[in-house]
């Protein structure tokens, strides 16, 4: 030791191996990320319908899979589902059958059921004038989902959002217990084979540290790129101090240097 | 297009209303109106607040549904359809008092949406389209702009010209001047003159009286969801005849 808890040897060579995991954690937070989505969609329409048995249905999905720990729900799947033997003669064995295909579900669903309710505060958050005055321009439904909703919706639900995939991909180590071997599977097994707890621990630690500030700087992009009709004027009035005060109305100013 | 079949016809009215009750739960907001507006008319209604005059107009494009009586809009009736909602939307363009601008989008491209949308104009035209309505209301050297970076005055006015893109045969104006400063209401006021000289049919909900006298065929006082007095602007402000209406003008034009 050199008084560092960390073995830098240890920790080079142990990088390739750290690596194949976080690429395996990257997996399994973008497939449960997009279909956790897709599947919100339906269910948050379901959610907001004014049939009041499908609102229910809705409802009793998010009730369920937000309170059940994302482990047990884990374990449900992954050794529950196993016993029905129905299942293990169907054709989605090829899904339930393996660990990887389990972990997916699982985070799926889990990931739904908080999407729904991101999704849902979001499209309420949408003024209802804007909404009516595109209804009032015989815009249908549709587009006025499309064009108008939705575009602010996520302007609105984005922070929301990105708190909900930053820890998500930290709740993606659980997948250890059912034999995949995801960032954390890999630091514990170096662990368990050289006794050094810090090494590989920490270096795990600092993989999951750049891996949400990776997706975090690209939220603020994201942001930025959306938020432009905020910013945008106020770049170029930056570049031309002098016009501001013969352009603007004093109240804008306030939105523009808060 | 079942509008254009019908407007070849003789002069029937542009807004035919007939009856039409409004309730709020057990509130009557509208309690029996009957209104007839003809093709090209300026209608200003007026009225203390809750009298149920923004609530009428909002019937007309079925923004509110009523529950009893008929509206009748270029001889469409209206009724819960969704289709036929489409179709006359499709004539009527409305105003609000808060603008409701599309805050994503830039003031040109607030205009170019529905046209864009409802109607298939590919771009390069909805924004030639766009460009020229506002040109109309003054604001082509701020075309590029997001509605966050105008004033309210100069909103109002791309809201106008929005509603314009859809070159409907009526437009509704919800209190257009109400929510803006004092001295942003001239411009607002001026354009939507201007736009009567245009032979458009303008229904407007407004307390700017000036305005209605210089603008309005008939104005229309209501009070407890009801059609007090309907005159022609002259005589409405010269000679009412309720004691409610000389009441409103005597606090109104103080």
């Amino acid at each position: 030791m050199n008084g560092l808890p960390i073995d830098l040897d240890l920790a080079w060579e142990s990088l390739p191996a750290l690596l194949d995991g976080l690429k395996v954690t990257a997996i399994l937070t973008a497939l449960p990320l997009l279909f956790g989505l897709a599947l919100a969609f339906p269910i948050c329409f379901a959610r907001m319908s004014d049939r009041r048995w499908l609102a229910f249905l809705a409802e009793a999905f998010v009730t369920f899979f937000r309170g059940a720990p994302l482990l047990i729900l884990l374990y449900l799947v992954y050794y529950g589902l196993g016993q029905i033997q129905a299942l293990r003669e169907g054709p989605f064995w090829i899904l339930f059958g393996s660990p990887f295909g389990c972990a997916i579900v699982a985070l799926s669903l889990n990931h739904a059921a908080y999407m729904v309710e991101v999704l849902r505060g979001s499209l309420l958050a949408v003024p209802h004038g804007i909404v009516e005055a595109s209804e009032a321009l015989g815009i249908s439904r549709r587009n006025v989902f499309i064009w108008v909703k939705m575009p602010l919706a996520i302007r609105y639900g984005l922070k929301a959002y990105q708190n909900e995939v930053v820890s998500f991909i930290k709740g993606t180590a659980i997948v250890s217990v059912v034999t995949i071997t995801d960032l954390t599977a890999v630091a514990n097994t170096i662990f368990e084979q050289t006794y050094d707890p810090f090494t590989p621990i920490l270096c795990a630690a600092a993989f999951y540290w750049a891996f949400v500030n990776v997706v975090r700087l690209c939220f603020n992009l994201w942001r930025r790129w959306l938020n432009r009709h905020n910013t945008e004027d106020a770049a170029a009035d930056a570049e031309a101090p002098g016009r501001v005060n013969a352009l603007r109305p004093a109240s804008d100013l306030k939105q523009v240097m808060p | 297009m079942i509008v254009q079949a019908d407007t070849a016809g003789t002069g029937a009215p542009a807004i035919a209303i007939a009856g039409l009750v409004k309730h709020y739960g057990s509130h009557r907001a509208l309690n029996g109106i009957d209104l007839d507006i003809r093709r090209g008319e300026k209608i200003v209604i007026c009225g203390p607040s809750g009298s149920g005059k923004s609530t009428l107009i909002r019937c007309i494009n079925a923004l509110e549904h009523h529950d009893g009586g008929s509206i009748m809009v270029n001889g469409i009736r209206l009724s819960a359809d969704e289709g036929t909602v489409q179709d006359i939307r499709q004539e009527v363009g409305m105003v609000f008092q808060h603008f409701n601008l599309f805050p994503h989008l830039t003031a040109l491209e607030n205009c170019m949406l529905a046209p864009r949308l409802n109607r298939g104009i590919p771009k390069a035209r909805a924004e030639k389209l766009a460009m020229h309505y506002l040109e109309r209301v003054h604001l082509a050297d701020h075309a590029r702009k997001y509605p966050a970076r105008l004033s309210g005055g100069q909103q109002q006015r791309v809201a106008i010209a929005r509603a314009l893109c859809m070159e409907p045969r009526i437009l509704l104006f919800d209190e257009p001047t109400s929510a803006l400063d004092p001295e942003m209401v001239g411009e607002v006021l001026g354009v939507m003159e201007g736009l009567a000289i245009s032979g458009v049919t303008m229904v407007c909900v407004t307390h700017e009286m000036g305005f209605a006298r210089r603008v309005a065929d008939r104005c229309v006082f209501m009070d407890h969801g009801e059609i007090v007095e309907c005159a022609e602007a002259e005589a409405f402000f010269q000679a009412p005849v309720s004691l409610r209406l000389r009441n409103f003008l005597a606090q109104i034009l103080r």
